[in-house]
This record gives structure tokens, C-alpha cells and sequence, in this order.
């Protein structure tokens, strides 16, 4: 994950508001892709990056640097999203949020490992989800998912396991069922 | 090799690319919108908080005052060594002074003049505080007033904005305050405040010399101790600390802070009252009608032990053994509140019990709140750029009895023990010397 430039980021620890902007500008797609596929829906996902924003806003003067900022912001929107979560008090619909995973903007996705791929994702643990995301698809390392996550090395690359066991499984039963037609 | 201690990090590419594939929406139109109004607000804010903070230094610094007042200011009950000799006093006898007299203080005002660094550093600001927890600072700008309740845990404002300029004022009313630290507090909780801090550590633990000298042509003392630089703002934070104390009133009249030998800021304390008579209006703000007030709630509420479990399902954990003159003087609970420590990097707080005890104007804190998941480092660390240094003890009585716990005796913040139990972390923080901070924790039980 590229990191935010040192310039623009001594800015907005300093209250800049154009260099926050450009600090959310820079990490919003990947953090985006986190809370969508944790909490399952748009308004959810909005909310959640709300508050973390805010939150990311309030603490930046004191960022010290322990960690790389984008970990530091993950972890932020992580915990954003599990508050939103128990906010809300909404279990999420596994079968709805199936649906919503699947975007329907190409007629082919119907057949595609993209639909396939996100219905096997809702279908996993929050838990689990955050590990492979982070991990997998936002490149984190474990030491740093560690961080976002708040948990052990170890139980980051078990639940990662699990994730990708799970995800694998299912590709593979797609591939099989579209190679026999 | 099946060696669980053994990890070895891979990424699965091929199923990374996939996910990152995987469309997520864009946020809805009026999202940066919202972001923007939000972020003012917070600005707004984070102009009270930094009055705040300011005021907490110069409240730490009143708090040192009545420390050293109510040390000069002592009865003569032949139970406390006498410090009115020429001779220099040591740090012991000051501390002994300071124990046996701060039960007797009950309020506090007078006028504080800082100079710093920067223009913005400088000011003067009127102060009263009483043994309730309750604050009023008036300053730096005609009009700027904050109080806080402590009874009700709100805090009020009135205040110009330092960026906007010109004479507009800003309501603002915090409800729902926790009664301290690690959890934000009031103004009056005035012990992590650098100096506050300072002298608290330095009379609890630190070994420290007090020089006699004179001051403004009067008897003085004078504490001299050394300190750690910010590691992150080095060339704007001290390595030394002068408090100098006038012998006549026990006042700390003046607080230095230098680098190198230069200067960097200077705090004065004039025309200060110990218990002064305050009329119960001092510490009340009332808004003007029609004002627009921004609004936010803390989310702790006053309560009574009994019905502390009623909210957060746990009894709470209560010292069977505190120092003499402490009273329980206030409750609190929370379903959710803040995360605490360095960056806010801990796990969310939830079901948080704050219990505040005190003794005449100092403050001592037990707090309790879910462990759940995720990793916890110090909620009370020092702030940005310090590195604690804690002792580790083993407890070996009370609710936490085996457990490891870190106890954080330092200049930059409050005394401390924290300790990770089974099922919740556990703070005792304030006015205490490492042996009561201890034998405190080790007297926790549910009741």
C-alpha cells in the first residue's frame, strides 16, 4: 500500500483541512472496499468512514508515527465498522448481502468468479473477511494486519487460513461447474 | 514444521487480485459534504479542547499551588516536620507536609500568567476551583469563560475563535464527562497536566532536592529537577523544570521550563486565595437566550455503586483499602466511551466504571472496562513523544490477584497502575505514591 507523502501529511496534522482532503482522497478506495465488504451495505459503509474520518481527524495531531499511517487509519475504520455493527444492532442478511455483492453491472458477472467470489466472501466470519482483505487484497503484512486488527500475528494467519480455505473451496466448485457446463 | 510459534507470512496473489476486483460503491453525493460540516465542527471543537488543555496546564500548575500552599500553610499540629527554617527542605519533608494537609484544603482561585514560545502560548486567565471537582476559568480574551460541573459531568463554554478572529463567541456544552483520566475528564482534573504531574511525581517518588533561595526579594524554595525532551518536539520541550516556592504563603510563584539553559515558558501564579468564599454562582455559565450551542455528549452518567451492575453488567470493583482522608465522590458508568492510550490505539471502551475519590482538591481514579479483543497497551501512557519507563509488579491480593500490572511513576503523566485481567483492564490513577497505587490495586473487589 503506497503511503501518504510526508508533506502532505505534516499538513493535516496540523489541522490543514485541502490536506485531510487529500489524505481521504488517497486511502478512500481501499478503505471503501474494507467497510463495504464488512458491514454489507453503501449507507453502512458511509457512516462507518464518517466516523472514522472524524475520529482520524481528532487523533492526527497525535499520530506519532509507531506505526505507517495507513495501518494506523485501518484500524481507525476497522473499529469504525465493528461500533457500526453493534450500533445498528443488524445482523446482516447473508442472502441480502449476497445480492448486494453482486454489482449486475456486466450481464456476464452472473457466470463470473467476481459474483462467485464476493457471495463467498459475505459468507465468511467478520473476522475472517477483515484477515484475507487486508491481508490478500489491500497487501498488509501480518505484522500490520495484526495491528489493524488487534490481535496476535498468530491468529492472523489462522484466521487467514480459514479465509482462504473457505474462498478457494468455492472458486474451485465454480470453475468445475462451468467447465462441465 | 509444525511449530505454532512459528509464522511464515505469504499472500495468496492470485486470490488477492480477485478480491480487489471486486467493485465497492462510491459514497453517496452528499457524503464529502458532510465530511467538510463535520470537520469544522470538530475544528470548533478542538479549539475549545486546546483551551482546554492550556487550562489544564495552568490548573495543574493552581494544583501545585495548593500542594505547596496547604505545605505552608499547615497548622502547627507537631505530627509535620517544620520547613520554616533556613535550612533546605528535602523532598520527604515536603511530601509528609503535603499528606497531612491536603484534607483541609477546599478551594482555590486567583490569576495565572503564562508566556511561551509562540504569541499564542501567552495569556492570563482567572481560575476558582473548589473540593467538589468544580472549575471556572475565565480568560484568555474578555468573555471567554468554561466551567464544569462536576456533580451534573458537564462542561460549558463560551469562547472566541482563535482562527475566525473578530468578537464572535462560541457556546458549547459537553455532557456526559467522565470524571478523569484515562478517559477524557474535566478542566479540573488537573494531574496530567505537565506540571501537576511534575511536582506530583517528583513529591511521590522522585528523589529531589529543594534549594532555598529568594524570590521577588522574599524567602523562597526552590525544586529542581530534571525531565525527558519531547523525542518528537524537541527544541519546544524542556529538559529542566524550576518551581520556585515562597516560603511566607507556600505558593509556587513561579514554574520555568527551560532546554539547554534557554527559557522556553514561564507560568506565574498572582493574587491567589486559598479557600476563598465562592458564591455558588462562580461556577455556573448560563448561555444567552436564543444562542446557538454545539452540543456533545462523553456518554458516562452519574450513578450509585448499587446500580452500576444494572448498566454494565459486571459488579464493580471497589478498594477495600484507600489512604486516609479519601472519600468516594463520584460514580460513573459508561455502555461506550472513547478508546483510551497512545493515538487512541486501544480497543473500543466498553462498560466503563469510574470511580472518583477524593481528598480536598486532589483526585484519585479506579476505572474498570471490558477487555474483549484486541491487544491493550498503557491507557494512561504519557502523550505523544515520552517513553514510559513502568515497573512491573505482580498483584497479590484483590479481584486481579496473579496478574501482572505496570506501574508508571513519570513527569508527564499521572501516577499509574494498569493491569489486563481475565475479563477487564483496570486502572488506579492520581494523587497516590507507587506503594498506595499498588496496595490499592491489590485490594479490588467486586461488591
Amino acid at each position: 500500500m503506497e503511503e501518504l507523502d510526508p508533506i502532505t501529511l505534516g499538513r493535516a496534522r496540523r489541522g490543514d483541512e485541502q490536506a485531510f482532503a487529500a489524505l481521504v482522497h488517497h486511502y478512500d478506495p481501499g478503505l471503501r472496499a474494507l467497510a463495504f465488504r464488512l458491514l454489507g451495505d453503501r449507507a453502512r459503509m458511509d457512516d462507518a468512514l464518517q466516523e472514522a474520518y472524524v475520529n482520524a481527524y481528532r487523533s492526527l495531531p497525535r499520530f506519532r508515527g509507531e506505526s505507517s499511517l495507513g495501518t494506523w487509519l485501518y484500524r481507525i475504520a476497522y473499529n469504525a465498522c465493528l461500533d457500526e455493527l453493534k450500533r445498528t444492532r443488524t445482523v446482516v442478511d447473508l442472502a441480502e448481502a449476497r445480492d448486494r455483492a453482486y454489482t449486475g453491472a456486466d450481464p456476464l458477472d452472473a457466470l463470473s468468479l467476481r459474483r462467485t467470489l464476493a457471495r463467498a466472501l459475505a459468507e465468511l466470519s467478520l473476522e475472517d473477511r477483515a484477515a484475507v482483505l487486508l491481508v490478500d487484497a489491500n497487501g498488509f503484512d501480518y505484522r500490520d494486519a495484526a495491528q489493524v486488527l488487534g490481535i496476535p500475528e498468530g491468529t492472523v494467519a489462522s484466521r487467514l487460513n480459514r479465509a482462504r480455505a473457505a474462498l478457494r473451496e468455492t472458486l474451485q466448485e465454480t470453475w468445475k461447474g462451468v467447465a462441465n457446463g | 514444521m509444525n511449530d505454532k510459534n512459528t509464522i511464515e507470512p505469504w499472500r495468496d496473489e492470485w486470490l488477492g487480485e480477485l478480491l480487489r476486483e471486486l467493485d465497492a460503491p462510491e459514497h453517496r453525493p452528499e457524503f464529502h459534504g458532510e465530511l467538510r460540516r463535520r470537520l469544522r465542527e470538530e475544528q470548533h471543537a478542538a479549539r475549545s479542547r486546546s483551551v482546554t488543555r492550556w487550562s489544564l496546564r495552568l490548573a495543574a500548575v493552581a494544583g501545585a499551588a495548593a500542594v505547596v500552599v496547604a505545605v505552608g500553610g499547615l497548622p502547627g499540629t507537631g505530627k509535620s516536620p517544620s520547613l520554616s527554617g533556613p535550612q533546605a527542605a528535602g523532598a520527604a519533608v515536603v511530601k509528609a507536609h503535603v499528606r497531612a494537609a491536603l484534607a483541609s484544603l477546599h478551594g482555590l482561585s486567583g490569576v495565572l500568567v503564562a508566556r511561551g514560545p509562540s504569541e499564542n502560548d501567552g495569556g492570563r486567565w482567572r481560575f476558582a476551583l473548589d473540593a467538589s471537582g468544580d472549575l471556572w476559568l475565565q480568560g484568555p480574551r474578555s468573555g471567554d469563560v468554561e466551567t464544569y460541573d462536576a456533580s451534573a459531568g458537564v462542561v460549558r463554554s463560551a469562547q472566541h475563535s482563535a482562527s475566525l478572529g473578530g468578537g464572535t463567541l462560541f457556546y458549547a456544552e459537553r455532557s456526559g464527562v467522565a470524571p478523569g483520566p484515562p478517559d477524557q475528564g474535566p478542566p479540573t482534573w488537573v494531574l496530567p497536566a505537565q506540571y501537576g504531574a511534575f511536582v506530583r511525581a517528583a513529591l511521590a517518588d522522585t528523589p529531589s532536592a529543594v534549594e532555598s533561595t529568594t524570590y521577588g526579594g522574599r524567602p523562597a524554595w526552590r525544586l529542581e529537577v530534571r525531565t525527558t525532551p519531547n523525542a518528537i518536539v524537541p527544541g519546544l520541550s524542556g529538559d529542566h523544570l524550576s518551581i520556585t516556592v515562597d516560603r511566607a504563603s507556600g505558593m509556587p510563584v513561579r514554574v520555568v521550563e527551560r532546554k539547554d539553559g534557554r527559557v522556553l515558558r514561564e507560568l506565574r501564579i498572582e493574587n491567589l486565595e486559598v479557600d476563598p468564599r465562592l458564591p455558588a454562582s462562580t461556577f455556573a455559565l448560563d448561555f444567552p437566550a436564543g444562542a446557538e450551542v454545539m452540543r456533545s455528549d462523553d456518554g458516562f452518567r452519574r450513578t450509585e455503586l448499587g446500580r452500576v451492575e444494572a448498566t454494565v453488567g459486571y459488579r464493580p470493583l471497589v478498594p477495600s483499602w484507600i489512604p486516609g482522608g479519601y472519600r468516594l465522590a463520584e460514580v460513573a458508568v459508561a455502555a461506550d466511551a472513547a478508546p483510551t492510550g497512545k493515538e487512541g490505539g486501544n480497543p473500543p471502551s466498553r462498560m466503563v466504571v469510574s470511580l472518583a475519590y477524593r481528598r480536598g482538591i486532589d483526585q484519585f481514579l479506579v476505572t474498570t472496562r471490558v477487555r474483549g479483543d484486541g491487544s491493550w497497551s498503557d491507557p494512561l501512557a504519557s502523550p505523544e513523544g515520552y517513553v514510559d519507563t513502568p515497573a512491573q509488579v505482580t498483584l497479590t491480593g484483590g479481584a486481579f490477584t496473579g496478574t501482572e500490572a505496570d506501574v508508571v511513576v513519570s513527569t508527564q503523566s499521572s501516577p499509574h497502575v494498569w493491569a489486563l485481567g481475565d475479563d477487564l483492564v483496570v486502572t488506579v490513577d492520581g494523587d497516590l505514591d507507587r506503594t498506595e497505587l499498588v496496595r490499592i490495586a491489590n485490594s479490588l473487589s467486586a461488591r
